[in-house]
């Protein structure tokens, strides 16, 4: 019956008489979940709350992005690349320095202007 | 390089409550799904259960700050997202009427004004006073019976539905609803025994 009201099914009679429940009783009930139904109806929170409240809990979602949360972001074989390949940058910058080669570079154009 | 990043970024709307949980930990955008989905929910439940606006908004805040705070401890047991949320709200409520107790305030005149302004004014003083007497007949009903009716009446959900939110099964849904309009109806004769003397008075 509850679900019929709700639904302002135009059937509700029938559904009602299904029931062994005396006349005076589902009268008593049908007003009852009626009154209900007209009283607690759906209500909105204001427009203004609502903004507030989500800029209040999101506030750092309007920051764009960083690059280490896109890292974080990327799928797990990528993030292993991209560090692979930072890693190996890194390691090929250091040897150059550690070398020499960076000096033997700067030599001859050093000895030109001379 | 630009569109490879933005292969990235997901369409939240299509994503499941468990998906966006599981990246709301570490994910904002995520969260702000599930508080775009529930709001209106939460701010239903609670409103009905605080009879106003201001302490409605006060503690349907407080719910989603709490739920964002402690997201990375829900665990999908079989329980719903949405009925831990409610259960955080439910907590809250049951806090706030802990403290309001000691203060007995019993605030409807909110709900009265929003739910009745476009109504002729005698026959709106009539249906306040029912209005008034039903909301305060549920605001006695023990926290479940009230959450019961709010999730019929007011989410129009299933018995089944609610049963799954609630932890029990639909046949016990179905019983505690029958056992909750019996005592709604005990409750609003023995408002109206009460009111008739006075009303005689009156007259």
């Amino acid at each position: 019956m509850t679900e019929a009201i709700i639904a302002d099914d135009p059937g509700l009679e029938v559904i009602v008489s299904r029931y062994p429940v005396a006349p005076g009783d589902a009268a008593g009930y049908r007003r009852l979940v009626q009154r209900l139904h007209s009283t607690l109806t759906p209500v909105e929170p204001s427009l203004e709350f609502a903004r507030r409240l989500e800029q209040d809990l999101l506030g750092v979602r309007q920051r764009p992005p960083g690059l280490l949360w896109r890292w974080r972001r990327l799928p797990a074989r990528l993030q292993i690349a991209a560090g692979a390949t930072l890693a190996g940058g890194f390691v090929l910058l250091v040897l150059r320095i550690f070398t020499g080669e960076w000096r033997r570079q700067r030599v001859p154009e050093e000895a030109n202007i001379a | 390089m630009k569109n490879f990043f933005h292969r990235q970024r997901r369409n939240y709307k299509t994503l499941s409550d468990n998906e966006l949980v599981e990246l709301a930990a570490g994910d904002k955008e995520a969260f702000g799904e599930l508080y775009e989905r529930y709001l209106t929910k939460i701010y239903n439940y609670v409103y009905y259960r605080t009879g106003n606006a201001q302490d409605a908004e006060d503690l349907t805040a407080k719910v989603f700050y709490r739920a964002m705070s402690h997201i990375q401890t829900y665990e999908d047991k079989g329980v719903p997202f949405q009925a831990w949320l409610y259960r955080i709200a439910h907590n809250l409520v049951a806090n706030f009427h802990r403290d309001q107790g000691r203060r007995k305030v019993i605030p409807l005149d909110d709900y009265i004004a929003h739910s009745l302004r476009s109504e002729a004014p005698d026959r709106q003083t009539e249906a306040n006073e029912e209005q008034e007497l039903l909301l305060a007949a549920i605001r006695r009903l023990p926290a479940e019976r009230q959450e019961l009716l709010l999730l019929k009446f007011v989410e129009h959900k299933s018995n089944a539905e609610i049963g799954q939110l609630m932890n029990r099964t639909e046949g016990a849904i179905k019983s505690l609803y029958h056992r909750t309009l019996l005592a709604l109806r005990d409750e609003l004769q023995m408002q109206q025994m009460n009111l008739q003397p006075q009303r005689k008075i009156k007259g």
